[in-house]
């Protein structure tokens, strides 16, 4: 009883034009791209957005994929990829517009009291989003997605040494940050 | 496993932390670790940030938000519309000369003869749903059947002929190629006038304009037409649920004699209702039993004191329908006014069901539902009176796999007692839980004993860290558990004391709400004395997988075992398993005098690969029953973060299917747990799991199946205080297994009843006496509360009911039964502390687990959090408060 394939489902998606398999699909992999693209984004929204634009690829090139599947069976890669450019492309355009929206380039500044979870909360996600894109994703998909060296090396494209050395410089940048180590590193 | 090569040791120590170092690295590593204090410290430094980091990420979304789904599933749809080819315009001219031919034949036809086909043929289609249902309705696109919108009753008859062979073969010749926004266009234009033409084939119509290609949708739309009671369906979804109630009459007068059978009195054949009536003398809420011991076998050949339950009364008539909205969150509100709101103030089925097979381009019917909704409809279509409440302007929403029923514009409760004129069965099918039993009716609840707090311990710890909280995986009795009862220590000859008191519940709402009463009946097991205490043989089976490195992982675990290991006696004895890709024995069983070796062994273990629990737990049985002799105390300790359990364990018990593999595992436990050897299941771990509620599901199966203990630890002080207060060597012995409890109320004084919590250990209640079912096992020293809701009788007197528990004792090694009466007595003006803390972790759960009973009442945080601060102070006052306020914050109550 096993589960169809990604690709059997698309070719029922497009042979048989049964949108519940395109459906399946989107459930099937929604969870692992957002959270993908959440990390590289640090914004719910824009997540949801690369995310929607994955599947929106997906759809326009499901002829062309299925055609040229191959002995591929599991699309989670091709969307992986496709979603990962897309937020690569959004970062880029970030960058040249510095007044955008949720590039954390400042650490907001802690709060005077309140609760001290809901601090930590906040200076650290303020902290981590200070960070370069891809130590920011890679500290997201090991810490907070619990994600092994070698995974988060296939969701972000690089080698399990390159994931070694992102964490390696996040933690020291988050060690080194003044806020964190004011508020939270005795 | 891994992965970075040997170089600087600081470049090393997050790869290190992270458990992702390779072993020769690794060892390098450890040597320097152990000279350089500045290492050391530098590694403590990550790994607390490490930790932290863990703890305060906010998460990420997982599911695409409600617009979004239905954008891009709207943007696939263009794909159903095939290319058009020339021919098939001249198939199209000959289809409508036929149609046309075909019409004019049924239009000779007398109505009644049509109607009764074309309610035949759905009805065969309907049952027949699922299978290829397709080749019963020919696809017909609107364009061409817009000319039946005068006489739709032949088209009716059409399609029931369509059933036949011929109707199949038309099928694709009728697939009119439209360019979609065009058929859109006419589609909603015929719809109209459909509409205002005749109601029932109106649908008709939009069913088979909407199935044109869809096999599945095509059996959706039979059902979805069905359900429209229009003149022709009314009377198929009348002969339905007449046909459907009366299966539900004789299988509720089956129980009833099953249940006249049940004897409760300590097997005095005593006339039932004398002993109803009969107030005790006990007005202490300490409740000796009253004749205590029993036999298995006087008790199944006592007398039956039940009266024959009466006649069956007609369903309470409908209370007015109104509900609230306040649980639904900002993803269900959405999803609630892209489904339904939108759809129309009509409230209308059709409507719903029209967009649900047709999405249009028109921005009012955004309704591409979910599974769920799917259901809701399903399930509203089986069910006329459901409707009627759908008309009246109520709207469903989908609450996992059941749905709950809001009148977004009212905020008024609803009366407990309400059922909708619903069986059992389809109450709980549509609601996820049983509805409040009418006493008359039965006035009995059986259900298998527990004391397990899991999902309370989850939560808990999901909320601390911000976590939304499954509302699937909630289980109210372990909430209930999880309240420290402080019930005096137990006493007497017997296994048990029993405990009940009784109070207004300080959250009844609606019109039933004075007579609303909260019943609680405890039971505390005697501690193991010491001439009692078998020695134990331990085996732990220890989850080493790449997932445990994390802080909050392996680490948390060995904090709670060094705990453990101090309290081992000498005769005890400890094997260690570890399984990551493959599980090996790391320690055989060795005595407890040896604390240090076993220590050490559990210091020394390395995490990495997956988690292959169906190995290290068949690897754990097998030692444990190397080790098993009699007069032993067996257990297999499984501590495990559930991500991702590999090896079947996780497919067979959380999914349908069940997987090959793990059948062999289960099948052990459940035979060793014949020999003795029970399971704890310790849960731990920071992620948030891929599917939380199998993971939870699969270690509570695992824990039932091994009659064991199900917890779970969410900080290093909860591992300490588990182990050091229950999971201790002396409390580890079953002292109760297979224990049930059964309540027979009063129907004199108690007209409805509920249990609160236990959905998934319901017995029936001829089972009580069943020992070959399995139940719960209650430890040594433990405590465990089963709560009742109950609606007090007007001017009703004499006692509660009585309380029965029944449980194989393992020191006398015989069934005992433990039979008191609930006096009228309990039931005081004021509601206890005790009683109001189970009363607001009962409505923590029912809040957090988004049930129908916090819908009835139209609980609120707001309205927990008010009430507990009129709770005493104590610590577990101040978790509640903190889960409740984390979980507003999170749900975005106002």
């Amino acid at each position: 009883m096993s589960e169809p394939s990604d690709v059997e489902l698309l070719t029922g998606y497009v042979r048989r034009r049964d949108v519940s398999a395109f459906a399946a699909l989107l459930d099937r992999h929604q969870r692992d791209l957002l959270r993908t693209a959440h990390a590289l984004l640090g914004d719910g929204h824009a997540a949801q957005d690369a995310v929607q634009e994955g599947f929106l690829r997906l759809c326009g090139e499901s002829a062309a994929l299925v055609a040229h599947a191959g002995g591929r069976s599991n699309l989670g890669g091709w969307l992986t990829t496709v979603v990962r450019n897309h937020c690569l492309d959004l970062l880029r355009r970030r960058q040249h517009q510095p007044h955008a929206a949720g590039t954390g380039d400042e650490v907001p500044a802690p709060a005077e009291d309140d609760a001290a979870g809901a601090d930590e909360a906040t200076v650290l996600w303020g902290a981590v989003t200070a960070l370069p894109p891809l130590e920011q994703a890679a500290v997201l998909l090991r810490y907070r997605e619990g994600l092994a060296y070698q995974e988060i090396a296939t969701r972000l494209d690089k080698t399990v040494t390159h994931v070694g050395v992102l964490l390696h410089q996040a933690i020291e940048r988050l060690r080194g940050s003044a806020t964190l180590r004011q508020e939270l590193i005795p | 496993m891994n992965h970075c090569a040997p170089q600087d040791p600081l470049l090393l120590l997050v790869a290190y932390a992270d458990g992702e170092l390779a072993a020769e690295a690794r060892a390098v590593l450890e040597g320097q670790l152990v000279d350089n204090a500045e290492l050391r410290d530098r590694l403590e430094g990550i790994r607390a940030l490490q930790a932290s980091l863990q703890a305060h990420l906010p998460t990420a979304p997982l599911v695409l938000d409600a617009a979004r789904r239905h954008l891009v599933l709207q943007i696939a749809q263009p794909l159903r519309v095939p290319q058009v080819r020339r021919w098939w315009t001249i198939n199209r001219l000959a289809a409508a000369c036929l149609a046309v031919a075909m019409l004019g034949l049924f239009l000779a036809i007398p109505e009644t003869l049509e109607s009764r086909i074309s309610a035949t043929s759905r009805r065969d289609a309907y049952e027949e749903r699922g299978q290829a249902a397709a080749r019963r309705i020919a696809p017909i696109n609107a364009p061409t059947t817009s000319g039946a919108a005068s006489t739709p009753a032949p088209v009716a008859g059409f399609i029931a002929n369509g059933g036949g062979s011929g109707g199949a073969a038309f099928a694709p010749d009728l697939d009119v190629p439209e360019p979609r926004s065009e058929v859109g266009g006419v589609m909603a234009g015929s719809l109209s006038s459909l509409h205002e033409s005749t109601k029932e084939n109106a649908t008709e119509n939009e069913t088979i304009v909407a199935t044109a290609g869809l096999e599945e949708a095509a059996a959706d739309s039979i059902k979805g037409g069905d359900g429209d009671a229009g003149e022709v369906d009314a009377d198929k979804a009348k002969d339905a649920f007449k046909r459907f109630r009366v299966e539900g009459l004789k299988k509720k007068s089956e129980e009833r004699q099953l249940e006249s059978s049940v004897d409760l009195d300590g097997g005095k054949p005593l006339d039932g209702r004398q002993t109803r009536t009969t107030e005790s003398p006990a007005r202490s809420s300490v409740l000796q039993p009253n004749q205590p011991v029993m036999q298995a076998e006087q008790a199944q050949e006592a007398q039956p004191v039940m009266q024959q339950a009466q006649a069956a009364k007609p369903p309470a008539s409908p209370s007015p329908p109104v509900l609230y909205n306040s649980l639904v969150n900002d993803e269900d509100r959405q999803g609630i006014q892209s489904s339904y709101m939108s759809s129309g103030a009509s409230s209308d089925l059709k409507a719903a069901s029209a967009g649900r097979q047709k999405p249009q381009q028109n921005s009012l019917s955004n309704n591409r539902p979910s599974e769920s909704v799917l259901l809701v409809d399903a399930v509203a279509n089986g069910f006329p009176l459901l409707q009627n409440y759908r008309s009246q302007g109520w709207q469903y929403f989908p609450v996992g796999d059941t749905i709950n029923l809001v009148n977004g514009s009212d905020n008024r409760p609803l009366d407990p007692t309400a059922t909708f004129g619903l069986a059992k069965a389809d109450f709980k099918k549509a609601f996820g839980t049983v509805p409040m039993a009418a006493t008359a009716d039965t006035a009995t609840l059986t259900f298998a004993f527990t004391a397990d707090t899991a999902t309370f311990d989850r939560a808990r710890a999901q909320l601390r860290r911000g976590q939304a909280v499954e509302a699937n995986a909630i289980q109210a009795e372990h909430f209930i558990n999880a309240v420290p009862a402080g019930y005096p220590a137990a006493s007497g000859p017997e296994a048990f004391n029993l405990y009940a008191e009784a109070g207004p519940s300080p959250f009844a709402a609606g019109s039933l709400a004075p007579r609303t009463a909260l019943v609680c009946v405890g039971a505390v097991a005697r501690p193991a004395g010491s001439d009692e205490r078998r020695p134990l043989a331990l085996t732990l089976a220890i989850d080493c997988s790449g997932s445990m490195a994390q802080p909050g992982g392996l680490e948390r675990i060995r904090t709670g075992l060094n705990e453990l290991f101090a309290r081992l006696g000498a005769d005890d004895s400890v094997a260690i398993v570890a399984f990551g890709d493959r599980a090996r024995v790391v320690l055989p069983a060795t005595p407890g005098a040896e604390r240090a070796r076993i220590a050490a062994a559990v210091a020394g273990l390395q995490t990495g690969g997956s988690t292959n629990a169906a190995e290290g737990l068949s690897l754990a049985y097998q030692l444990a029953a190397e080790s098993a002799k009699p007069g032993r105390e067996s257990r297999v300790l499984l501590a495990t973060d559930g991500a991702t359990l590999t090896g079947g364990v996780s497919s067979a018990v959380g999914s349908t299917s069940a997987n090959a593999a793990a059948e062999p595992i289960l099948a052990r436990i459940a035979a060793d747990r014949a020999r003795g050897i029970t399971l704890i299941v310790v849960g731990c771990g920071t992620q948030q799991h891929e599917q939380p509620q199998q993971t939870e599901a699969t270690m509570d199966v695992l824990a039932a199946k091994g009659d064991g203990q199900h917890y779970y630890v969410g900080s290093d002080d909860e591992a300490r205080q588990l182990f050091s207060d229950k999971l201790v060597p002396a409390k580890l012995g079953v002292l109760a297994r297979d224990a049930k409890v059964q309540v027979t109320w009063n129907p004199q004084r108690v007209t409805h009843a509920r249990l609160i919590g236990f959905e998934s250990r319901r017995l029936s209640a001829q089972d009580f006496r069943n020992d070959r079912v399995d139940a719960g096992e209650i430890a040594h020293d433990t405590q465990a509360t089963a709560l009742f809701e109950v609606i007090l009788a007007e001017g009703g007197s004499g006692p509660l009911g009585t309380a029965a528990v029944r449980y194989f004792d393992t020191r006398l090694n015989q069934v005992r039964e433990l039979a008191c009466p609930l006096p009228g007595s309990l039931v005081h003006s004021r509601v206890s502390p005790r009683l109001r803390l189970m009363a607001c972790s009962a409505d923590l759960a029912d809040l957090l687990g988004r049930t129908w009973w916090a819908n009835q009442r139209c609980a609120t945080y707001a309205g927990l959090l008010a009430e507990l601060a009129r709770c005493e102070p104590s610590q577990f006052r101040d978790q509640l408060q903190a889960m409740a306020t984390r979980a507003q914050q999170l749900t975005n109550e106002p």
